[in-house]
């Protein structure tokens, strides 16, 4: 087959901070595919692209694209490729027309190629109404179309997409897959990277990269394949999920991954024999990509978790959290409106939806740091508009990002969140002796914290969070961009502590996760549009994301 | 060509579409402005003023009783004049008034009678206002002498007037030309600080590089935008200065014009090499403030002499544009084209914006490191 780059032993290292980002890589893209850069944050996705495009000069090894050399030819090979960095690259204060028009200038298109061009990216893209409209009024889905549009200027042979699904709705990244499939029938190449394994079954081919190193390359069925008979579902909905899960995770020591799926536990065996035991119960399904790759990574973490035994919950009520009509009104946009649940002891309660649909203004808002402009939230029965910080005190909070303070060690850190939740003396000390030894971070404890490793920045904001035993937890967006088995490691000490009783809402974007959940709220359009436990919001057949883009579909044609 | 043209004309865009852009290139220079030409303007003040009065007192009485009846001095008595100046040197006391030993004699026998001002003009502007404060307490006094006494004093009374630490007085007008020069560094590196740093947060950065512009049209596209709009800042200061606060301008426009575009060639490098060197809009716009804005204030001599300053900090001058347009704006307004000043500054000015500019160059990669 032909390849459009070839590259050799490829090394490259970062100094400040010190990362191997690539470590001896030899691959060959084909020609003519469309191929998917997988991997967690941090794995070298942008790097290698990077280097592909002459931005980065690898440190060793051999890189060739198009038969040129990047580093020496850079300007030739810009010429045949398109790039849309993340973000998109677009200028945000200038129209659609006007930053097509700057990119054709940059291009150095003739006036009949552009013309011509414009044309057809405008139909390609569907933006043809909204040429004037600035970009930076666009949404997600616009922004990535003409970030598409942009990068096409010039009928580039290779194409190249640093996360152009972040922060996109997955309607909108639908339609960018067909998109960028109708470009590969008519003979472009197209490069792909996203920290989604989910969406690795829908590319040709994929490079699956973490810390840097080549875990897979190839079709995606090929990988998937090997786990054919080795994955099961429990074959009835089970009463308690995740009490089934830890028993299961106790007695069996044949599996590789065990998760919650709705009311179903989904097991991933170390061969296809199941324990005699177990088979009464599950019957055999599809692999999915992620399996294959906790396969190939070693595994998932199989015991659960000891942070349980420190949890004490008491005097809890039937309905800890309530949201009752809450509404928020920036200016003239309404960023939440009349959203309302109740959210039981003991639930896991997820908040779905795209980005800017308004699942953090609810978050906000039920926490205590956004006042609602209408409507009600309670916690522990507690008014959150009244009473703000009594209600906060019973809260374990996990921000966007972690939040922590990056310039402090880890000691520091537990100790300052220790102190701020009210801890102190031998309680405190032995608090945070307790933190740092279920979440193993002794050996972490006096590094800075924004040096660490993401899984381990992740187990120091949990750590954080639940420091002074809350009754509730929020974690917002706790996974993002963290790699399968950090993601397993978390939802282990998330199941065990709400099966002591803890109460949890999480906002997330992967779909599998969602089914982690007892109940979830679909936000969309600053609307709570679906409420209901993940099996009843799917029909049969149907993954997580089909679901979801179906009911935003129904409410996008009701409220027409 | 074309690649620069459109580049250009993206920029101009941008500048339209932020409104910042415009809040720090019109409204900040009119507040600026207004804040230095009115800052000078002391007339709430009370000044604090020392008096020895040597002799026999005599109609002195009544110089002192008017004294009193002004709120804006406020009058300290001392026994004799070399503790009264020992408070001036202190800073107990910003003027100093002595009336001599003579002068109740040669007041009657209606000769030169002489009072002595002595002031603190160090603070150029507190010492104006000093004297002219004394001296009309003065004549205010020889009006009511002239009233209750029937004595025409106006022949008699001689006054003195003596600055101390800073001889040649230097009033608003001076103040006002240097301001420009300092805002127009505001404008130049504040304004340019932001945007290359801009570029790279948002990614665009990353775009331009992979298209067919070269690193010198990026550059030069940004020198050329952000260019026009520090110009026109500059004559909109110029024209709040002599129009609305009478500053008088002595020299050529077209010279003005001139040397103001050679200010503006390093002062723009500069905020774009902070902006290249940082890549962060939050940590250029405090590094253009330390490196760029707060140095133009009190280094460049603008507000202060740089003659007064130790020898170390004054070497430190030179590193600042300001310094070296700051006298060719002050003799433009106040004396008009001084030739020697004019070449000898702008070539400065040039060779400085040169050296920025193959700086910035230098520093500005066409890779990602």
């Amino acid at each position: 087959m032909d390849s459009i780059a070839e590259i050799k032993n490829l090394n490259k290292t970062f100094k400040n901070p010190a990362i191997t980002a690539i470590k001896d890589l030899t691959i060959s893209l084909p020609k003519g595919k469309v191929i998917g850069l997988i991997g967690p944050d941090g794995a070298g996705k942008t790097t290698l692209i990077r280097l592909l495009l002459g931005l980065l000069v690898p440190d060793s090894g051999y890189i060739s694209v198009l038969g040129m050399n990047p580093v020496n030819q850079t300007n030739l090979l810009h010429q045949k490729i398109g790039y849309m960095p993340q973000k998109f690259g677009l200028y945000e204060d200038l129209s659609i027309q006007e930053n097509m028009n700057l990119y054709a200038d940059l291009k150095e298109l003739s006036e009949n190629q552009k013309k011509e061009q414009f044309e057809w990216l405008l139909k390609f893209t569907d933006l043809k109404p909204f040429t004037s409209r600035l970009a930076g009024n666009l949404s997600g889905g616009m922004k990535q179309k003409l970030g598409l549009g942009c990068t096409l200027l010039g009928k580039p042979q290779f194409l190249l997409l640093d996360e152009p699904g972040v922060g996109v709705d997955p309607i909108s990244r639908r339609e960018l897959m067909k998109m960028v499939y109708s470009l590969r029938n008519q003979g472009i190449t197209v490069l792909w990277s996203t920290s989604y394994l989910d969406e690795a079954e829908k590319f040709d081919n994929v490079i699956l990269l973490n810390n840097g190193k080549l875990i897979f390359n190839g079709q995606p069925e090929e990988l998937t394949q090997k786990l054919e008979g080795r994955v099961f579902q429990t074959s009835h909905f089970l009463e308690s999920p995740r009490s089934y899960l830890r028993a299961i995770m106790k007695n069996e020591n044949r599996l590789i991954d065990a998760t919650i799926s709705g009311q179903n536990v989904r097991i991933v065996s170390k061969d296809k024999k199941l324990n005699p035991k177990l088979s009464a119960d599950f019957y055999p399904v599809k692999p999915r990509f992620e399996d294959a790759v906790i396969d190939i990574l070693g595994g998932a973490p199989m015991q659960f978790s000891p942070i349980a035994e420190q949890v004490n919950i008491k005097d809890v009520p039937d309905i800890v959290i309530k949201a009752d009509n809450l509404t928020k009104i920036y200016g003239t946009f309404t960023a939440a409106k009349n959203i309302s649940f109740d959210i039981k002891r003991g639930e896991i309660f997820g908040l779905l939806g795209p980005n800017g649909a308004g699942k953090s203004t609810t978050f906000k808002m039920l926490c205590g740091l956004a006042k609602p402009s209408s409507g009600k939230g309670y916690i522990l029965n507690t008014d959150m508009i009244k009473n703000p910080s009594l209600a906060r005190a019973h809260l374990g909070y996990m921000a966007q990002k972690f939040s922590l303070f990056s310039t402090l060690s880890v000691m520091q850190n537990l100790k300052f969140f220790s102190g701020i939740y009210g801890l102190q003396g031998n309680k405190k000390q032995q608090r945070i002796d307790q933190m740092v030894k279920i979440f193993e971070l002794s050996p972490y404890l006096k590094q800075a914290a924004g040096n660490l490793p993401l899984g381990f920045k992740q187990r120091l904001a949990l750590a954080c969070a639940t420091m002074h035993n809350p009754p509730i937890l929020f974690l917002d967006e706790p996974t993002s961009g963290v790699d399968p088995l950090t993601r397993r490691e978390f939802w282990n000490h998330i199941n065990s502590m709400v099966e002591k009783g803890v109460t949890v809402m999480v906002t997330t974007h992967f779909m599998d996760e969602a089914e982690y959940c007892d109940r979830i709220a679909l936000i969309y359009q600053g609307q709570a549009i679906n409420v209901g436990t993940p099996d009843k919001l799917k029909k049969s057949g149907e993954t997580m994301e089909d679901a979801f883009i179906r009911l935003i579909e129904e409410y996008n044609k009701r409220s027409k | 060509m074309r690649i620069l043209k459109a580049l250009i004309y993206k920029e101009f865009l941008q500048i339209i579409r932020d409104p910042s852009s415009v809040l720090t290139a019109l409204i900040l220079p009119f507040i600026l402005i207004t804040i230095f030409a009115t800052a000078i303007n002391l007339d709430n003040n009370t000044i604090e003023t020392g008096l020895v009065i040597e002799g026999d007192r005599g109609q002195i009485n009544d110089i002192i009783a008017s004294f009193d009846g002004t709120k804006y001095v406020k009058i300290y008595r001392y026994d004799n004049r070399k503790s009264a100046q020992q408070a001036l040197v202190r800073g107990d006391i910003r003027a100093l008034v002595v009336i001599p030993n003579n002068f109740a004699q040669a007041f009657a026998a209606k000769t030169n009678a002489a009072v002595q001002i002595i002031t603190d003009a160090s603070d150029p502007n507190i010492a104006l206002f000093a004297a002219a404060y004394v001296q009309g307490i003065i004549s205010t006094a020889q009006k009511i002498i002239l009233e209750n006494y029937g004595y025409n004093t106006n022949v008699g009374i001689r006054i003195e007037s003596q600055s101390w630490y800073n001889p040649e007085l230097k009033s608003r007008y001076f103040i006002l030309p240097s301001s420009i020069a300092i805002i127009m560094t505001l404008i130049g590196i504040l304004l340019t600080a932001l945007v290359i740093a801009r570029e790279w947060e948002r990614g665009t950065m990353e775009s331009l590089l992979t298209t067919k512009a070269s690193k010198l049209q990026i550059i030069s596209a940004k020198y050329i935008a952000y260019y026009c709009l520090a110009i026109i800042s500059a004559a909109f200061c110029t024209f709040l200065s002599i129009v609305i606060f009478d500053v008088p301008f002595r020299g050529s426009y077209l010279i003005y014009f001139i040397t103001a575009s050679l200010f503006l060639f390093p002062s723009l490098g500069m905020g774009f090499i902070i902006s290249t060197l940082t890549k962060n809009q939050f940590l250029s716009a405090v590094a253009a403030a330390m490196f760029g804005f707060l140095p133009a204030i009190m280094l460049s001599g603008g507000l202060f002499e740089i003659s007064s300053m130790p020898s170390a900090i004054r070497s430190l001058t030179n590193i600042i544009p300001a310094t070296y347009f700051i006298p060719i704006i002050k003799n433009l307004f106040m004396a008009g084209n001084i030739w020697p000043i004019i070449i000898q500054e702008g070539l400065s000015l040039l060779i400085y914006g040169i050296i920025m500019f193959v700086f910035l160059h230098f520093v500005t990669k066409e890779r990602l490191e």
